[in-house]
C-alpha cells in the first residue's frame, strides 16, 4: 500500500505556492532554492489556496504543499485557556507557520484549518518587532511552536534558530519550542539559552505507531532529548495528550519506565500531563475527516464547548501517570 | 464514476468512440453520452453555460466522494514555442473577469505539462489583450466553480490540449478531434492509474451493522438524539474492540413498554460499549 501511494501522489513541496509579495523575502528564495524541482506558483493572497473550499485534509497529507506568505496581522495571541502556562504571566503564543508535517490522528489542527497544506511566513522580522513591543511593556512567555512544529521542519525554514537568536537579546523573554520531532540535529550548532525550552511531547511507541503517523520513534525522540540536556538546554517533557486505549496503563508505564531510564530526571525542567482535549467544534470537523479514527470515536463528554473523556477516565488517567512521574520528578516541577 | 466534461461534440467525439458510450436519451437540456464507468456531458462554449451543465450533471447523477470530474478541451498558448498538441493539467486558473484565482489540487502524479490558464468571456486573439494565464480558454473557472460545490478540490482535473497560439480561423472540428484523440488512450490510462487514491471512504458500520442499530433503536423506543448516541457508541465499539453484535444481541427482541424503560436500556448498553 505505501509503495502504491508512493507512485500515486507527487513528493511532499511538490508545488511551493508563493505570494507575490513574499517574492520579495530573502527567506522566500532561500526555501525556493532548497526544492529545484518543485513547482512555484504565484499566488495573490496565501488564503487563496489554504483557505479553499471543499478540500480534504486526509489525502492532502499524502502530499502536502508548501505556501509561503507575509504574515500582515495578528502577528501574536494571547494563550488559549486550554493551554498550561506554566505559572508564567503573560502567556502568548506565534505562529509563524501554520499547519504541521506530520499526521497526527488526533490533532486539532485538522478542525482548525480545512487543509493539510503548511504555510511559513517570510517576515519572521515583523514578528520579532511586535514581541518586542509587549516586552517593552512587560515579560512575556511565549510559545512558538503552537499550530505547527517548527523543529521538525527546521532543515527547510530555520525558524527555531531565528527564535534562539531572538531570545539571547531579550532576556525578559522566554520561550518554549515544542515539538515531537528527532531533529535536534539541526539546531546543535546553537548555544542554549537559560530563557529558551526546548519541549518534547512523548508518546507511548503503540500510540506513535498506530496514530502518530510519521513522527519518528520514543526511542528518536529520546535520544534528541538526551542531546539537548548534555547541551545545556531546558528541556521539558510533554505527556500530552493522553490518549485513552485499550490497554493504556501498561504502555504508559512502559513509556515513563523507558523515559527516566535513559533521561537524568533532576535535568528536566519540568513536565505537563494532560488528556486529549479539543473545542466541540473542532471535534465535529476533525472526525469528518477521519471517520474511522478510533480515538475521534470515543463518546467524549462536552463541557463548556470543550470535549474530553469523562471527569473519572480524566483523573484515572492524569493521576495514574503523575504517580509514576513522580517517582522521578519533585511533585512541583509536574503541571496537570 | 468519472465524469468528463467537454464544451464541444468534437472535443468529446473521441472519448465516446473509445469508451464506447452511449446517449442518454433521458436528457433533454444537454447532450450526455455515458456507461458503467464514466458519464460525458457536452456542455457548450462559456462560463455560465459549462457551470448550468456541470451543475446539471453533478447533481442529476449524485457525483460522490469517490468519484473524479475532469474538464478536458482545446486551448490557446500564448508562446509559440509550446507545440500544438501538447497536453497541460492546469495547475491555476485565472478569471478574466472577476481577477480570481482559482487552484486545483496537484496531489498526484501525472504524464502531462503544468500550467496556468485565463478563462476569458470572448475569443481572444494573439496580442489583442496581455494575459496573466500561459493558456487561455472560455470554460475553466466557470466549471471549477460549479464543480467544486458538489465535489471536493482534489477530485477536479483540468487538462487542456493546445490547439492554436490564439489564432483559431484555421481551426475545424477534425483537427480538434484528431488532437485530442492523440491524447485519449494517455488520459484513460492516468485516470485509471489514480482511481485508488479515490477509494478512502470509510463507513464504519456496514450495512447490517446499520440495521442492528434500527432495529435496537427501534425496540428500545430510543429519541432521535439517543440513537445518534447509540451509533457513535457502536462505532467505537467496533474500532477499539471489534465485532459488538454478542454484546448487544439481548436488545434486539426485547420488549420494551415505555421510553423511561427505553432510557433504562440505553444506559446499560451505554456503559456496556465504553
Amino acid at each position: 500500500m505505501k509503495n502504491l501511494e508512493k507512485n500515486l501522489y507527487n513528493p511532499y513541496f511538490s508545488h511551493i505556492y508563493v505570494e507575490k509579495e513574499a517574492l520579495e523575502y530573502f527567506k522566500a528564495s532561500e526555501i525556493i532554492k532548497k526544492f529545484p524541482d518543485s513547482e512555484i506558483i504565484e499566488i495573490s493572497h496565501y488564503k487563496d489556496v489554504f483557505s479553499r473550499v471543499h478540500q480534504n485534509c486526509t489525502i492532502q497529507k499524502k502530499s502536502p504543499k508548501l505556501i509561503l506568505a507575509v504574515k500582515k496581522d495578528h502577528l501574536i495571541y494571547e494563550g488559549a485557556t486550554v493551554c498550561e502556562d506554566f505559572g508564567n504571566n503573560h502567556f502568548y503564543y506565534t505562529s509563524t507557520m501554520m499547519n504541521c508535517i506530520y499526521d497526527c490522528e488526533y490533532c486539532y489542527l485538522q478542525g482548525m484549518y480545512s487543509t493539510a497544506n503548511i504555510v511559513v511566513f517570510v517576515n519572521i522580522e515583523d514578528v520579532f518587532s511586535e514581541v518586542e513591543k509587549v516586552l517593552a511593556k512587560h515579560s512575556v512567555y511565549l510559545s512558538v511552536s503552537y499550530d505547527t512544529d517548527i523543529l521538525a521542519l527546521e532543515h527547510v525554514i530555520g525558524h527555531g534558530k531565528r527564535w534562539i537568536e531572538f531570545s539571547k537579546n531579550h532576556k525578559n523573554l522566554k520561550i518554549e519550542l515544542r515539538t515531537k520531532s528527532a531533529n535536534f540535529k539541526a539546531i546543535e550548532d546553537m548555544i542554549s539559552q537559560e530563557n529558551f525550552i526546548l519541549s518534547w511531547t512523548l508518546s507511548p511507541d503503540k500510540i506513535i505507531r498506530s496514530h502518530e503517523n510519521r513522527t519518528p520513534f520514543l526511542t528518536e525522540r529520546l535520544f534528541d532529548v538526551k542531546e539537548a540536556i548534555r547541551k545545556g538546554w531546558q528541556v521539558r517533557l510533554c505527556f500530552d495528550p493522553l490518549i485513552y486505549a485499550k490497554g493504556w496503563r501498561g504502555f504508559y508505564k512502559e513509556m515513563i519506565e523507558k523515559v527516566f531510564s535513559e533521561v537524568p530526571a533532576e535535568k528536566i525542567l519540568d513536565i505537563s500531563i494532560g488528556v486529549f482535549r479539543v473545542s466541540k467544534d473542532y471535534l465535529m470537523r476533525m472526525k469528518k475527516q477521519r471517520s474511522d479514527s478510533v480515538i475521534l470515536n470515543y463518546p467524549f463528554k462536552s463541557v463548556d464547548g470543550v470535549c474530553s473523556y469523562d471527569k473519572k477516565l480524566a483523573q484515572d488517567m492524569v493521576c495514574y501517570i503523575y504517580d509514576l512521574v513522580k517517582k522521578y520528578i519533585a511533585e512541583d516541577k509536574i503541571y496537570t | 464514476m468519472i465524469y468528463i466534461c467537454t464544451a464541444l461534440y468534437c472535443e468529446a467525439q473521441p472519448f465516446i468512440e473509445h469508451m464506447n458510450l452511449k446517449k442518454d436519451l433521458e436528457s433533454n437540456e444537454f447532450q450526455i453520452f455515458k456507461n458503467q464507468e464514466a458519464v460525458l456531458i457536452i456542455t457548450g462554449i462559456g462560463k455560465v453555460k459549462t457551470a448550468v451543465a456541470v451543475t446539471y450533471l453533478l447533481s442529476k447523477y449524485q457525483a460522490s466522494s469517490q468519484d473524479l470530474f475532469m474538464n478536458i478541451g482545446v486551448c490557446g498558448a500564448q508562446d509559440h514555442d509550446i507545440l500544438m498538441g501538447t497536453a497541460f493539467l492546469c495547475n491555476k486558473i485565472i478569471d478574466r473577469d472577476t481577477k480570481k484565482h482559482y487552484f486545483p489540487e496537484m496531489l498526484l502524479k501525472h504524464p502531462f505539462e503544468e500550467s496556468s490558464i485565463e478563462t476569458c468571456s470572448f475569443a481572444v486573439g494573439e496580442g489583442e489583450f496581455s494575459l496573466e494565464g500561459q493558456l487561455v480558454d472560455m470554460e475553466a473557472s466557470g466549471i471549477y466553480q460549479a464543480a467544486n460545490v458538489f465535489l471536493q478540490t482534489h477530485q477536479l482535473f483540468f487538462l487542456k490540449i493546445v490547439s492554436d497560439h490564439l489564432s483559431i480561423k484555421a481551426l475545424t472540428a477534425e483537427k480538434i478531434a484528431k488532437l485530442i484523440g492523440d491524447k485519449v488512450e494517455t488520459i484513460l490510462n492516468w485516470a485509471n492509474e489514480m482511481s485508488p487514491a479515490f477509494m478512502y471512504d470509510k463507513n464504519v458500520l456496514s450495512e447490517e451493522e446499520e440495521k442492528i442499530l434500527k432495529k435496537i433503536s427501534e425496540t428500545i423506543k430510543l429519541t432521535v438524539t439517543m440513537e445518534v448516541q447509540l451509533k457513535q457508541l457502536l462505532k467505537y465499539y467496533k474500532l477499539q474492540y471489534g465485532d459488538f453484535t454478542d454484546v448487544v444481541s439481548q436488545y434486539i427482541g426485547i420488549e420494551c413498554k415505555s421510553k423511561n424503560e427505553g432510557k433504562k436500556y440505553f444506559e446499560e448498553l451505554r456503559k456496556k460499549l465504553i
